[in-house]
């Protein structure tokens, strides 16, 4: 197999090159649309705001072309299963199943109906397919992925007794606050001693805060810099 | 016969925290939780606005998150509804109008009526959308989520961009969220931010309350538990219960002392082991 | 009065959620299966969504007569070459417009929220009348600078200012202990909503839920009752099947 020289790899083809012109264009446009306040006609508008304003509504007409990546990849994926028969083939026939009747009761009847006033869908129709919709949205839906998440409960528990360990002086410090923080947001704990709610409060407030703005700084920078990066060359080992 | 025990079969765990969960649950107990300065910020602001004010009421979050953030929209949405002021409801995440409609079927909307005192806008779709619509909602929304043209609502008309709301309160899973809000909204146009966050996220916007560029935070369903007492003190017609947030709260309580308990004691074992192996040495 | 749509609708929920807590005990059938329903209801839901939008936003203007609309339109349905062997490149175009316009709003954004307003709210008092503003505005002030040295990674953190980082350390895990004590508190209020439900609380909020009212909810332990006997039947039924032995050596 050819291995690339340092001068190989950092050669662009045509594609790529007009591809980091649009990202650069469009990129400083708007970066410096926030800073120029200019009443320049552009795009047969007022001002450079304004003509950033209406770039915005064409933008996000073309962004909304990418509906059906998601049920497209999906389906080429599970359909795949059922066709070379794989051990979760009947799992993928149930996912396929539900994705395309969910798909077509939402778009019938619910918040994203294509015609939420019944002007083309028959108002009966409408109300079987709503009460479908709610039925498969609020009971399956909503229980099963509330459950899921409510999972992390238990292993919390579980871990809390075989994991968190003071070992050193790092998960010793991680630990108190920690343990200070869970006593304090306890409600039943202002009645064993009202300073706990304090501690928490003070934890939250102050180290806290001092914390995580350090790392809301450090990574403000980090994504100006690639921001920048980003905009002005393309990204190397490709 | 195998040996069964805390260390070796977590189930036994399992079992310990759906008894201390359960056992609150069943004897009804309710306990007076006191407000922390962050959730009072919030009602004392939202309480304090001007009437006709317009608050923009954001659902960014998903229904894995619903047990914390539901009980917060229900008992913040209330009070708006019981406040004079405008109400827009859109959301960021993709289950916010279909939380939204519950919400608004579980609260008691008064007198107020759709699309002059309150609308469903629906999902904003990406960033171009929220920093368009601080221009002109109605290039950005031209139907709201019943199907209604948004031009012809009296609401829009009096509020034609969000850049004239008074307070905008995201209740918040994730990204998109609160930063777009911080971003956009609150840094270009000076416009308050409240957040109704998910407890793991809140550590992480103590920051942006100490430099008030947010006015308050929701930590929480304890924060909703917290919400519900103010707000009945003062609105005696709300009742207790109606988030669901304060009957969960000794729950809470035995729950994060179970945790306590288990570190505890899962150190203490820990370190007795270590010096027994430091004697046999 | 008790609704029968709701209670089947509420038996369900219960059954689900008993479906998908019943992978605490072991990995089952059950359990994936409620995966795979997930996958598939919130996909469909999604595409529904995505739908509308590209309605409303790239098809609606053309019939309202902005017919420079079918640029963008165009532009938005290159997404699809991807799908292509020969024209796959074109996708990168609208992806190329998206990656433009995100950088170039980022960085004016993220300067003024994440940047400047969190410095400046950093400039702080150190000295004041009060004993407790004082200390406060100092773990603040100090905190902070000590949090950033200890990612600066450039340099090698020894001596002097390796003790300096070091302190930045333990700042970042007071941080993790506060993030980790909170998210007690969610993960808690999630199982402890769950249980409300399949207990049939009152206090469970039904109707911000839309899952029936608490008059259905009396009749959840019953779905409890009726998973637990299916359940053990199922796993009665597996304890007979030995895994198979590797053929390995």
């Amino acid at each position: 197999m050819k291995t690339l020289t340092s001068k190989e790899k950092r050669k662009m083809t045509k594609a790529e090159i007009i591809l980091q012109i649009i990202i650069f264009s469009l990129g400083f446009f708007y970066a410096i649309v926030y800073y120029v306040r200019l009443p320049v006609p552009v795009l047969g508008t007022g001002n450079l705001q304004s003509a950033a304003d209406q770039l915005f509504t064409y933008l996000t007409a073309i962004l909304t072309g990418a509906f059906a990546i998601g049920i497209i990849n999906l389906t080429r994926a599970h359909a795949n299963n059922v066709k070379n028969r794989r051990p979760i083939w009947k799992y993928s026939v149930i996912l396929l199943a539900s994705m395309y009747f969910m798909a077509v009761a939402s778009i019938i009847a619910s918040p994203f109906s294509l015609d939420p006033q019944s002007t083309v869908i028959p108002k009966g129709v409408y109300a079987v397919f709503f009460s479908i919709w709610q039925f498969l949205y609020y009971n399956v839906l909503v229980s099963i992925n509330a459950t899921l998440f409510s999972l992390l409960a238990f292993f919390i528990a579980s871990a809390a007794y075989r994991a968190f360990k003071a070992r050193s002086l790092e998960t010793s410090i991680l630990l108190a606050a920690g343990l200070l923080v869970i006593i304090g947001q306890a409600p039943i704990s202002n009645l064993i001693w009202p300073g706990f709610g304090t501690i928490r409060d003070w934890i939250m407030a102050f180290p806290n805060t001092a914390g995580q703005r350090g790392i809301l700084i450090g990574a403000a920078l980090g994504i100006l810099a690639f921001s920048v990066r980003r905009l002005i060359r393309y990204p190397w080992g490709r | 016969m195998r040996k069964m025990d805390i260390a070796s079969d977590p189930r036994l765990t399992y079992v310990l925290l759906i008894l201390v969960i359960a056992v609150p649950i069943l004897t009804h107990a309710v306990l007076p939780v006191p407000v922390t300065d962050t959730t009072r910020a919030v009602y004392d602001f939202i309480e304090n606005l001007p009437p006709s004010s317009l608050v923009v009421v954001s659902f960014d979050y998903s229904t894995s998150t619903v047990p914390e953030l539901q009980p917060q929209a229900t008992i913040v949405a209330q009070h708006l509804f019981l406040r004079p002021l405008k109400i827009l409801f859109v959301a960021q995440w993709i289950d916010g109008p279909a939380l939204t409609d519950a919400v608004l079927e579980a609260i008691d909307r008064g007198n107020k009526i759709y699309g002059t005192d309150y609308a469903t806008l629906g999902y904003i779709p990406n960033t171009a959308t929220l920093i368009g619509m601080t221009a002109d909602i109605q290039s950005f929304f031209p139907v709201d989520t019943l199907g209604n043209p948004t031009q012809n609502l009296p609401i829009i008309k009096q509020f034609p961009a969000t850049r004239q709301a008074a307070l905008v309160i995201t209740f918040v899973a994730g990204e998109p969220g609160l930063s777009a809000y911080l971003q956009y909204w609150e840094s270009r146009l000076n416009i308050p931010v409240a957040a109704g966050s998910v407890a793991a996220l809140a550590p992480g916007f103590m920051p942006f309350y100490n430099s008030q560029q947010i006015i308050g935070i929701l930590i929480s369903i304890r924060a909703a538990a917290e919400y519900e007492f103010l707000e009945h003190a003062q609105y005696s017609q709300v009742p207790i219960g109606l988030s669901g947030a304060t009957s969960a709260m000794v729950a809470q309580s035995t729950s994060h002392m179970l945790i306590v308990l288990m570190v505890v004691v899962g150190n203490v074992a820990y370190f007795v082991r270590r010096r027994g192996k430091e004697r046999s040495k | 009065m008790v609704d029968l749509f709701a209670l089947i609708g509420v038996w369900t929920a219960a059954f689900l959620t008993l479906m998908v807590l019943s992978f605490l005990y072991k990995e089952n059938p059950f359990y994936r299966l409620t995966e795979y329903v997930f996958v598939g209801l919130s996909s469909g839901y999604t595409f529904a969504a995505t739908l509308r939008l590209f309605v409303n936003q790239a098809l609606s203007p053309i019939f309202a007569g902005q017919l420079e609309f079918f640029v963008p339109l165009i532009l938005g349905l290159l997404f699809y070459a991807q799908f292509t062997k020969r024209y796959s490149i074109l996708y990168r175009v609208p992806l190329s417009l998206a990656i433009g316009y995100g950088l170039g709003i980022t960085i004016w954004s993220v300067l003024q929220a994440y940047f400047l307003r969190q410095i400046r709210a950093t400039m702080l008092p150190l000295f004041t009348g009060d004993i407790l503003t004082t200390i406060g505005n100092l773990v603040i002030v100090i905190g902070t600078i000590l949090t950033i040295s200890y990612f600066i990674l450039h340099r090698e953190q020894k001596g002097v200012y390796g003790r300096f980082t070091k302190a930045g350390k333990y700042f970042v895990l007071a941080t993790l202990g506060a993030v980790f004590g909170t998210t007690v508190l969610g993960r808690m209020a999630l199982i402890i909503q769950r249980i409300q439900f399949l207990l049939g609380d009152a206090a469970f909020p039904w109707r911000a839920l839309r899952i029936g009212t608490a008059d259905e909810g009396r009749f959840v332990p019953i779905a409890l009752l009726a998973f637990l006997i299916v359940f053990g039947f199922y796993m009665y039924r597996k304890r007979d099947v030995k895994p198979e032995k590797s053929t390995k050596t």
